[in-house]
């Protein structure tokens, strides 16, 4: 064999605390440490991940007698293309990602959607919708290691600049889709959520995806409500409705709706079984609403007025 | 004359089993073949053995040098073999700047590349390198067993710090031992897998005794550096399964469930050395 290069890897065992959801407890068998994806089809799993294009292995435990479950993977809303293959007791799910499913994730978000349930015993005696035994997932960069971080303290002057000066919380997320003609329709409802020093027990936010962008409305329900446009490019402008401040607030509230979105999946998943092919369309059109809105974000902060002159305890006002 | 880059220690047993294709025995082949697969230009190679082996183990290929082991290994696992320490010693006595050892039943299917590539990263810190199952010699992709190191290189100096003591080869625990001594150390651990890096697949005879003996000597090591493993923050659950087991494990403690909870909470510890061996993981790709 031919040498090639040193490629950094990150490995989930989950035998260990997962970050997402539809997975049942750990076990071990034949020792192989996996979990039962379920009790819906649709489990999430989010972990950190190398930047850029790259790679990755999901290892199964897979019985003698069964077949290597049918498992469609998606890697931040983008459905990833899957070859499976069998050594001993591992099915060995393997796929590929380009740069545009990582651009501007901090993190990777796995869903994995089972093709088939099945009822089975819990050890203790009650029954079990499971789909697939889920051992460990490995990601691979295709470039190498991580380049030293540079600029440490600018980030932690940013960090703390965003956490004090522009303070956003999204608050409980709770989503309906739906279709007006040709558009895809999502309203997110934002329970218990803040913009600034202000509380704002709900907020809507209406998203009409088409094929010439995406057009957003963002208010309280029978209040006033902002607009803005996302076009095919990805670029969105802030509301001039809105004082600069506020219009800063509702561009981080934006930037932070794949999280948001993400936490409402473990919510609502559990048991479910969803459109796979509509939620990753919306993932996708989320991430590219939030890097449209951190660019608007960071263009204002960089260019338009001083964002230290705000003051920063002023209530958030709608118009 | 070239200079020894590499020096691996292993310990050869007279006979290998394992099971082929159609039930065929494919031991004798693949014991032969992973042999003939360590030395290479740069790299030296010994294996140890206890005395009474020696004659047994046959023709080795060009390149391996048999060295007496130390005794005791018999008389403490009830099988014999070398010490995992007396084996390091031997590299390290040649002067290589790289030592590290092997297991008897890795075949090392790597180029001048790759052997380059191990070594340059191995004069930094340790290579810990996972194993590649595969279920017949020919087999292209295998899977990466992840529990378990089956090659492990480092610095030599680095390896005169390490106690290994009490260890054995063919018995569990000193792969899990000697990355989490570098750790405790502080010292550089990358987890490795690698393609080229074969093992035929084979079912476990797991050895319960020596399973738990081995256990307790890495309690034993790890007990006077308790403080040194919170520092590597393992998480909760891990500092648990380490007290427990240090309470239980070195003294060889014994009454109802001592011994199931050596089993759970020894496996669980091991797969906590394991995460953390691979916070720095990475892989060598072969084309």
């Amino acid at each position: 064999m031919e040498a090639g290069a040193w490629r950094r890897q990150y490995v989930h065992d989950l035998l260990f605390a997962v970050d997402g959801s539809g997975w049942h407890e750990p076990e071990m068998k034949e020792s192989i440490g996996y979990r039962w994806s379920g009790p819906g089809r649709f489990s999430v799993l989010r972990m950190a991940a190398p930047s850029g294009a790259g790679r990755g292995e999901a290892r199964l435990l897979v019985l003698q007698g069964e077949a290597v479950p049918e498992v469609a993977v998606f890697l931040n809303g983008h459905r990833l293309a899957v070859t499976s293959r069998r050594q001993g007791l591992l099915g060995v799910l393997d796929f590929a990602w380009d740069a545009a499913a990582m651009a501007g994730e901090t993190r990777a978000e796995f869903w994995f959607h089972a093709e088939r349930l099945a009822q089975l015993p819990v050890p203790g005696g009650r029954m079990r919708a499971v789909g697939f035994r889920l051992s460990t997932l490995t990601l691979t960069g295709a470039a190498g290691g991580p380049l030293p971080a540079g600029e440490a303290l600018a980030l932690i002057i940013g960090r703390r600049f965003l956490f004090e000066r522009l303070p956003i919380a999204t608050g409980k997320p709770r989503i309906a889709f739906r279709s007006e003609g040709e558009a895809r329709v999502l309203e997110l409802r934002l329970d218990a959520a803040r913009l600034g020093p202000t509380a704002q027990p709900q907020l809507v936010l209406t998203l009409r995806a088409a094929a010439g962008g995406i057009d957003l409305e963002l208010g309280a329900p029978g209040g006033a409500a902002v607009a803005a446009r996302i076009d095919p490019a990805g670029r969105i402008a802030l509301p001039t409705t809105l004082s600069p401040r506020d219009g800063l607030l509702v561009a981080r509230l934006l930037a932070t709706l794949p999280e948001a979105f993400g936490r409402w999946l473990d919510d609502a998943m559990a048991g479910a079984s969803p459109d796979a092919a509509l939620l990753a369309a919306w993932r996708c059109d989320l991430a590219r609403l939030a890097r449209g809105a951190e660019a608007a974000l960071a263009a204002a902060l960089s260019d338009g007025a001083d964002a230290f002159a705000y003051d920063a305890a002023l209530p958030f006002a709608w118009a | 004359m070239r200079v020894t880059e590499a020096a691996l220690a292993t310990s050869i047993p007279p006979a290998m089993r394992r099971p082929g294709p159609g039930g065929v025995e494919a031991g004798p082949a693949w014991r032969a073949a992973c042999a003939a697969s360590w030395p290479s230009s740069g790299w030296r190679v010994m294996t140890v053995n206890p005395a009474a082996e020696c004659d047994r183990l046959g023709e080795l290929p060009a390149g391996i040098e048999a060295v007496t082991a130390q005794p005791g290994v018999a008389e403490t696992y009830g099988r014999p073999g070398a010490w995992i320490a007396d084996a390091l010693a031997c590299a390290v006595a040649t002067g290589a700047p790289v030592v590290g050892l092997v297991n008897a039943d890795i075949l090392l299917s790597l180029d001048g590349g790759a052997r380059a590539a191990l070594v340059e990263r191995a004069a930094q810190g340790m290579v810990a390198c996972n194993r590649t199952d595969v279920l017949h010699g020919h087999q292209g992709e295998g899977t990466v067993y992840r529990y378990g190191y089956d090659l492990v290189m480092m610095p030599r100096d680095m390896a005169v710090r390490l106690d290994l003591s009490g260890f054995a080869f063919g018995v569990p625990w000193w792969d899990y031992w000697i990355v989490l001594d570098a750790m405790l150390q502080g010292l550089p651990v990358m987890a490795v897998q690698c393609e080229g890096i074969r093992h035929l697949s084979h079912a476990q005879a797991w050895d319960r005794p020596g399973w738990r003996h081995a256990l307790g000597v890495l309690m034993r090591h790890l007990a006077p550096r308790r403080d040194a493993l919170s520092r590597l923050a393992p998480g909760p659950v891990a500092e648990a399964m380490a007290d427990l087991l240090l309470a239980v494990a070195p003294e060889g403690e014994s009454g109802y469930p001592i011994d199931d909870l050596m089993v759970i909470s020894g496996t669980r510890f091991g797969i906590e050395v394991v995460r953390m061996a691979e916070r720095d993981a990475w892989r060598l790709e072969m084309r």
